[in-house]
């Protein structure tokens, strides 16, 4: 009886049409999802994966052009040894400070650990280019920490400076994963460790590093390739010293189109190859990685797991993290504090003088960003589903980790080889441009988090679903993206700040149109504009990126 | 109320076939067991009848239609898998309103159905509860009611008691077994608990490495088991060693560890022949005294003793180093026997099996997989 009512109803329903309706038909037909997903492949392949190729292909007769000037050769070497040397030390040194924080956070049970939990996310949430300016003004003005000792500049920008700064914005990477990592992991192991007689140090290191090493490996590669691949505030503080990135930027500005190309080509060429490459080696490496030693020293150890080791250990983290983190992200308050009483905010609201310029190259970001967050989450979604669901079988590592190479690759590189490609095509306007190279670029994010999301939900409940007699695209709107829909959210998130925020591939495209945070860059690389301004221009860079993350949350909120 | 058919099936995962050629039938309005221990393939039989994953070989029938390519939506199956997998952000009520509105029911009759499906599992009042805040035998019922809310008469259930604790397993079974009644539905439990599955079932067929070894009523199998590991996952026993010492018509004669021999009414093993002997342990008996009318009396010590309530069961080391279990019926263990007393084990002829010695060892073909 019951199942004839079914039959009759289902007769009954289909005489009203609906768009719903009509995708949940279409999305039952086989050819229609392959179709989705192939476009949806095709998308990576034609926007993401072949412009920077082709972009260097197109150009590599011009390489031979460096060989000419043995200068440009020389530092476009050292500039690219630099890269990698930074990145490999920032690294090393923000997983020795971030794991003990991540712990800190994790473990402790103090109530001070929301407040500290949420500052750890600053130094990520703040645009590279306004910690720059921040950390410049913290190390080496006179106003800054060197106010502290007397001194006049106490960090002068440079080498140090930049490892200070990239320390500054790859740390709450660290932290971010591995508290993650460290809430989801099981304790019992450790317990069940240390009751065999393991000292709590003992445990951690034999028992509980050990398994967390996949995290270890990705909260590595995930801070390395952001210190290869800054841009913008790295060129603030660099001073004289060159990375990749900053030699990339100095050639860009300073020379003329016949003579930048060799060097652009040859360096953006290298820095590509040997990035994809060592991101590669770590990550087939790295998990493979022995923690070679099992041996424990139980008296020295043990002294090491005593409250009063503890409380020291927590006390340097602490001091790193407020001292080296925190206190040069937040130094940039001052001087806004005192823009906004000293007249500066009035001519910034009524757009006189250098402000004109400035907003209109908020509206350039924030449109480039916006553009680029929905083309990602549409292009993105089928990628981050087929990923998840292992759609391509066997090739589906393939796609997973060519789905990362353009976040591994500096930011910079891909802009110069993606701006020769999109130039070539012809009289694509430059707006467009900017939109592409930024699709590119933060590609990686939206896939990456939503298919890790929907990784986590246990297939059986789209199989379920499906035994009940719903159709794939039902079963995608009813039980997958609202089980994923937070990382929906926190993915268009990351992928839109990482645009706002960009400089690299923006330098390496724009002739005319300007970012703000590019513009931020020249205003206080050139001087031009006073403090005070460049200041509140940061404040606004900054209000803008919390007012967005709110906005986003409470849509998140209200669609509750 | 559907049939189903699968001929010939087998799945692979890597180079392991999980399901290997395999053939079953299931009858109209039936309550089939799938009886098999861990990895024996059990999961894979269901989803491949549900139709969330496809077989790389052979067919399957469900009411004599092909539906090797018909997707899980168009097969009218109401699957549960193990841990239910529960919709978390929908109230029970909307948990169990998804099939009927999937099918495109209207909102009054899905809101219809599915608070009938709440009111026959007795979930009504839990109804706006999140399926987190039930407990396992409540979302056990959820999970129920959401599969037969979309109108299949197809139940396809995985390890459907195995979450919950014991005492409730055992009400659920019987639950289970009139929901299947009531609502003249098909039924294919698959367990790992031989008990619950000679209670619930109508026809057990166990599974081993992908393949069915022996299907049939719960008394069949349980009284004829087909092999040794039958008989040991199905019941359990104890298992001898020995060979055939002679042979009559009548029967025959094994010779166990330390020249014991046996007498066994059963004559299909050549003299010489390596075989083993099994015996339920209901059926091994325990005497105090040699009774001198009857055969195989074996003398031995008693190494252990437990009390299960209704039987209490006894170790006993033999002469020859074998050891037999035997369980007597708590109501009719008047003796009082001790541990390290001396008593004597009897095995009657006619309740002692023959099995050819598994080529690959004993022990081999008692682990469980």
């Amino acid at each position: 009886m019951e199942r004839q009512s079914i039959e009759k109803s289902r007769k009954d329903e289909s005489s009203h049409w609906s768009l719903v309706k009509t995708l949940e038909d279409l999305s039952s037909k086989p050819l229609i999802r392959y179709l989705v997903y192939i476009s949806s492949l095709v998308f990576l392949l034609a926007f993401i994966l072949l412009p920077p190729i082709f972009g260097i292909i197109l150009n590599i007769n011009s390489v031979g052009n460096i060989y000419s000037y043995p200068e440009l050769l020389t530092r476009a070497h050292s500039a690219i040894t630099w890269s990698f040397i930074i990145a490999f030390i920032v690294s090393t040194l923000d997983l020795i400070a971030g794991l003990p924080l991540a712990w800190f956070i994790v473990r402790s049970g103090s109530k001070l650990i929301n407040i500290i939990d949420t500052l750890a996310d600053l130094p990520f949430l703040i645009p590279t280019v306004a910690l720059g300016y921040s950390a410049r003004l913290f190390w080496s003005s006179p106003n800054g920490v060197s106010s502290l000792f007397g001194g006049n500049v106490f960090i002068s920008p440079g080498f140090i400076l930049v490892l200070l700064l990239h320390s500054i914005f790859s740390f709450p990477v660290v932290v971010r994963v591995m508290v993650g990592e460290l809430l989801g992991y099981k304790e019992i192991y450790e317990f069940a460790a240390r009751t065999l007689g393991a000292q709590p140090i003992t445990a951690v290191r034999t028992i509980t590093l050990p398994i967390l090493r996949p995290a270890l490996v990705a909260s590595f590669l995930l801070s390395f390739s952001r210190s290869l691949s800054e841009t913008g505030a790295t060129v603030m503080v660099a001073g004289a010293f060159e990375n990749g990135p900053v030699y990339i930027n100095n050639v860009k500005t300073t020379l003329g189109p016949d003579r930048s190309l060799g060097p652009l080509v040859y360096t953006s060429s290298i820095l590509i190859l040997t990035s994809v490459l060592i991101f590669f080696l770590i990550r087939i490496l790295g998990p493979r990685l022995k923690f070679p030693i099992r041996k424990a020293w139980p008296e020295y150890e043990r002294k090491l797991s005593s409250p009063a080791s503890i409380r020291m250990r927590n006390s340097v983290t602490l001091f790193f993290f407020l001292f080296f983190v925190m206190a040069p992200s937040l130094f940039v308050l001052l001087p806004l504090a005192s823009a906004l009483f000293d007249g500066t905010l009035g001519s910034a609201l009524t757009g006189s003088g250098p402000w004109g310029d400035f907003w209109s190259s908020m509206l350039v970001s924030y449109s480039v960003g916006f553009i680029a967050t929905i083309t990602n989450i549409i292009a993105g979604l089928p990628v981050a589903i087929a990923i998840a669901r292992k759609k391509l079988a066997g090739a589906t590592p393939m796609l997973e980790a060519v789905v990362n190479i353009p976040i591994v690759v500096p930011s910079i590189a891909l802009g110069v080889s993606l701006s020769f490609f999109w130039k070539s095509l012809g009289s694509i306007p430059e707006f467009w441009v900017l939109i592409f190279a930024h699709t590119t670029i933060t590609y990686t994010y939206f896939v990456a988090s939503m298919s890790a999301a929907i990784e986590s939900i246990p297939i059986e409940m789209e199989e379920v679903a499906s035994t009940l007699g719903a159709k794939p695209f039902r079963i995608f709107r009813k039980i997958t993206l609202p089980l994923t829909k937070y990382s929906v959210f926190s993915g268009a998130i990351l992928v839109f700040t990482r645009s706002v925020s960009e400089t690299g591939a923006t330098v390496a495209v724009s002739e005319t149109l300007r970012t703000a945070p590019v513009l931020l860059v020249s205003w206080i690389k050139g001087g031009i504009v006073p403090q005070s301004t460049q200041a509140l221009a940061v404040g606004f860079l900054i209000s803008a990126s919390f007012l967005t993350l709110l906005l986003l949350r409470i849509i998140v909120r209200g669609r509750r | 109320m559907p049939t189903v058919r699968l001929v010939n099936v087998t799945k692979r995962f890597g180079n392991s076939r999980a399901i290997n050629n395999l053939n079953l039938e299931i009858r109209d309005g039936e309550y089939v067991c799938i009886l098999g221990p861990t990895g024996s393939g059990k999961t894979t039989l269901l989803r491949l009848i549900a139709g969330v994953t496809k077989p790389d070989e052979g067919e399957i029938y469900i009411d004599s239609k092909l539906v090797n390519d018909v997707p899980p939506q168009d097969r009218d199956v109401a699957y549960v898998p193990q841990q239910y997998a529960l919709f978390p952000h929908l109230r029970v009520i909307d948990n169990v309103a998804f099939g009927p509105s999937s099918k495109g029911l209207s909102r009054s009759e899905v809101a219809q159905i599915s608070m009938q499906m709440l009111e026959m599992t007795r979930l009504a009042w839990r109804a706006n509860s999140f399926p987190g805040e039930l407990s396992g035998g409540m979302q056990q019922r959820v999970a129920l009611a959401r599969g037969l809310a979309s109108g299949a008469s197809l139940l396809l259930l995985d390890e459907p008691l195995g979450a919950l604790d014991a005492r409730l397993r055992v009400e659920l079974r019987y639950r289970l077994r009139e929901l299947a009644q009531e609502n003249n539905l098909t039924t294919i439990h698959v367990t790992h608990d031989q008990e619950e599955a000679m209670i619930v079932a109508d026809r057990i067929a166990v599974l081993r490495n992908g393949q069915i070894q022996q299907e049939g009523t719960p008394i069949s199998v349980y009284n004829q088991p087909k092999s040794i590991f039958i008989t040991n996952f199905v019941g359990g026993a104890n298992f001898l060693d020995g060979f055939v010492a002679e042979r009559n018509l009548e029967g025959s004669l094994v010779e166990l560890r330390g020249q014991i021999r046996v007498l066994i009414k059963q004559n299909s093993y050549a003299v010489g022949e390596r075989v083993v002997l099994a015996i339920r342990e209901e059926l091994s008996g325990i005497i105090k005294d040699r009774d001198v009318g009857e055969v195989n009396i074996l003398r031995g010590t008693v190494e252990a003793m437990s009390f299960l309530g209704d039987f209490m069961s006894y170790r006993v080391l033999l002469e020859n180093g074998d050891t037999v279990d035997c369980r007597v019926p708590t109501v009719m263990n008047s003796e009082k026997i001790s541990i390290g007393e001396e008593v004597f084990v009897h095995l009657k002829p006619q309740d002692i099996k023959l099995y050819p010695y598994p080529p690959a060892g004993l022990y081999k073909d008692l682990e469980a997989a």
